[in-house]
């Protein structure tokens, strides 16, 4: 999904802070989505519907507390899937030209590095640059995060792999993709499947 | 995971005759790592052998065909004393991320190792079994503030640190922190590169030295890190030097409570003696014994490698010729091999049984190379894990006496450094990491 989609001009008085922070949540949740449903119309739209009724049913819940029945949050290796309870744009213009799309679940801070530049960012950090770590890893620690998990596009093999080879030094570990063969039996929903975590590695960090 | 988990396109397997093991078996004679000392083979092959026999197809429990681990406790014994024979002056704080394996943490607790600790979970482990919060020391070179309140709290003090920024969180979260500089090193012959990453230039030694009086902090010490594998130990030497010179600019700046040595780790058992020989120079030559500096180091695979032997099971093949496959195995880089990515480490894979046969004492199942020692390995194989990720890559290319199938059994030794890290408990959530213990130490 492009990310000029539904730009809003949020500096006139009354600009649309509200569909600004839906087009934060879809954006951020985008980035999941499969490549092969991100150029069909059909499937975009399906996309922003299941997003905004999952959190409608979110936000009602909130506002009317009402019982649920229990029900399966998912696998605990795809927290992913859930929707966030905050969303953040970060910008580390130092060190990533565009915008780093994030979400926080209660424990988690999902960072989604952009994939066009991630991998020159991560090849800087062969030279010293630890900073946009330690930037994100403060932050989470502000967001009161138990954890952080970078997802990080496997488009440059090479620089995620100079970045993977110091990784027990920092703390971090690598997190298994999802099983896509057993997700069938895991969601009900068809809508389930056109998201998935298989364009990106997973590292996760303590806050 | 069993063998039934991943579908994969498998062709019908030829029945070649494997070659004559005994006629080409060399026993001992194609070690992983040259050692100081004998392994006891005959025991960790007995673990292995149990094991594998104790499985019943039949009526085997998932998870039972699960890869494990055989550590043997008491080579943990004979690596430390093999320490203190190369290097009497210098205390080892084990670097825990390199394994944290409660029963060997236990083990060198008892011994009187302290701990280098990267993680709050590392310290937290540490500090469980009991170890006095003095025995241990935060190196990690990414500290976030939240790291370092929780130092703070746990009233762990030793922690190093390599630039300014961080000087000014310890100020303002662990002010009574004992604080080592890291200074950078020529790691350019090292496997694994660590001062291009961390570490302080020495040109830019000055500028912390004055930062530290400006706070008012407590710097004790100096530390290094050559990076692991390294070839040319030239690099400790320059290192140690370079310390002296850190420790003698110090003194100019009016900082005269430095005490600590921290010649960091990188150290392995098969070049533990020649590094051993250049470091102790160097430490003679710059900090003679009596001259008031204690000296401590951060080994971690030389303790963790030869530990541990992991045996894996073949839970798929897909034949591309006659004598070429790619063979699947129920472990890889997401359980308990991650040190192929994290570690530079090439995985020496063995067969251990195979057609009803165990191939343990064939030291020479398996080559780097088609042709090795007069031999002609007849099958090439690539090795992979079971996760059918590209990074899930356990060998490219490895050459092997036996055309293995599903339902054989292979075997890493010394896989013990940065193996398991990865599959012990994180953040809470316990993972599978089966490992089969003995203790060798009367051996």
């Amino acid at each position: 999904m492009d990310s000029r989609t539904g730009m809003r001009d949020i500096g006139k008085p009354g600009g649309n802070l509200v569909q600004l922070y839906w087009d934060i949540i879809l954006l951020t949740e985008s980035k999941f989505l499969l490549p092969q449903y991100r150029q069909q119309q059909q499937s975009l739209k399906s996309f922003q519907k299941y997003v905004v009724d999952k959190m409608g049913v979110t936000l009602n819940r909130m506002v009317k507390p009402v019982k649920v029945p229990y029900s399966r949050t998912g696998n605990l290796n795809t927290p992913w899937r859930q929707l966030g309870i905050k969303y953040l744009m970060v910008y580390l213009p130092l060190h990533f030209k565009d915008v780093i799309w994030c979400k926080c679940d209660q424990f988690c801070f999902h960072v989604i590095l952009p994939q066009n530049n991630a991998s020159s960012a991560l090849r800087r950090g062969i030279s010293n640059d630890k900073e946009w770590l330690l930037s994100l890893l403060e932050l989470g620690d502000k967001l009161g995060m138990q954890s952080i998990r970078i997802y990080i596009g496997r488009d440059d093999f090479n620089g995620v792999s100079t970045f993977l080879r110091n990784l027990n030094w920092i703390g971090g570990r690598l997190v298994p993709n999802e099983n896509r063969a057993g997700l069938m039996a895991q969601y009900s929903s068809v809508d389930d499947l056109i998201f998935g975590d298989e364009n990106y590695i997973i590292l996760e960090f303590e806050c | 995971m069993s063998r039934t988990d991943i579908e994969l396109n498998l062709t019908p397997v030829d029945a070649l005759k494997a070659p004559d093991t005994h006629a080409h078996s060399a026993k001992l004679s194609n070690k992983v790592a040259d050692l100081p000392y004998e392994q006891p083979h005959d025991e960790i092959f007995a673990a292995l052998k149990n094991r594998i026999e104790d499985i019943n197809h039949d009526v085997c429990e998932p998870g039972d065909e699960n890869s494990f681990f055989v550590c043997d406790i008491g080579e943990v014994g004979r690596l430390h004393k093999n320490w203190f024979r190369e290097l009497p002056r210098v205390q080892p704080y084990y670097a825990v991320k390199c394994n944290p394996d409660a029963k060997v943490l236990r083990k060198l607790a008892d011994l009187g190792v302290n701990f280098d600790c990267a993680s709050k979970s590392e310290i937290e482990k540490v500090l469980a079994m009991g170890v006095n919060p003095e025995r241990i020391i935060y190196a990690n070179p990414c500290k976030a503030s939240s790291f370092i309140r929780y130092a703070a709290g746990a009233k762990v003090l030793k922690s190093t640190f390599d630039n300014v920024e961080e000087l000014h969180k310890i100020k303002k979260y662990h002010p009574d922190s004992q604080l080592l500089l890291r200074i950078a090193t020529d790691d350019s012959t090292a496997q694994c590169r660590l001062s291009t990453k961390y570490g302080c230039e020495m040109e830019k030694v000055d500028t912390l030295l004055q930062c530290v009086k400006d706070l008012g902090l407590n710097l004790v010490g100096v530390s290094f890190h050559v990076g692991s594998g390294a070839s040319d130990f030239t690099s400790l030497y320059t290192a140690v030097k370079d310390s002296r010179t850190v420790f003698d600019r110090a003194q100019d700046f009016g900082l005269s409570n430095l005490k600590l040595l921290d010649v960091g780790g990188g150290f392995q058992l098969e070049s533990f003696h020649d590094s051993s020989a250049v470091l102790r120079s160097a430490l003679d030559e710059f900090f003679p014994q009596g001259c008031g500096i204690d000296i401590i180091a951060e080994p971690g695979r030389y303790f963790a490698a030869t530990t541990f032997t992991l045996a894996a099971n073949v839970i798929a093949k897909r034949k591309l010729s006659s004598n070429e496959s790619m063979l699947y195995i129920n472990d890889g880089v997401y359980g308990n091999m991650n040190c192929i990515l994290f570690d530079h480490q090439e995985p020496t894979p063995r067969t251990l049984y195979h057609n009803g046969e165990f191939y343990y004492y064939d030291f020479n199942s398996t080559s780097p190379r088609s042709f090795q020692k007069g031999f002609q390995y007849p099958q090439k194989v690539s090795i992979w894990g079971p996760t059918c990720d590209g990074l899930d890559c356990i060998t490219k290319e490895y050459y092997i006496k036996h055309d293995l199938v599903p339902g054989d059994w292979i075997f890493f030794p010394s896989l013990g450094a940065y193996a398991a890290s990865a599959a012990t408990p994180f953040n809470g959530f316990e993972q599978n990491v089966d490992v089969l213990y003995i203790d060798t130490g009367s051996k």
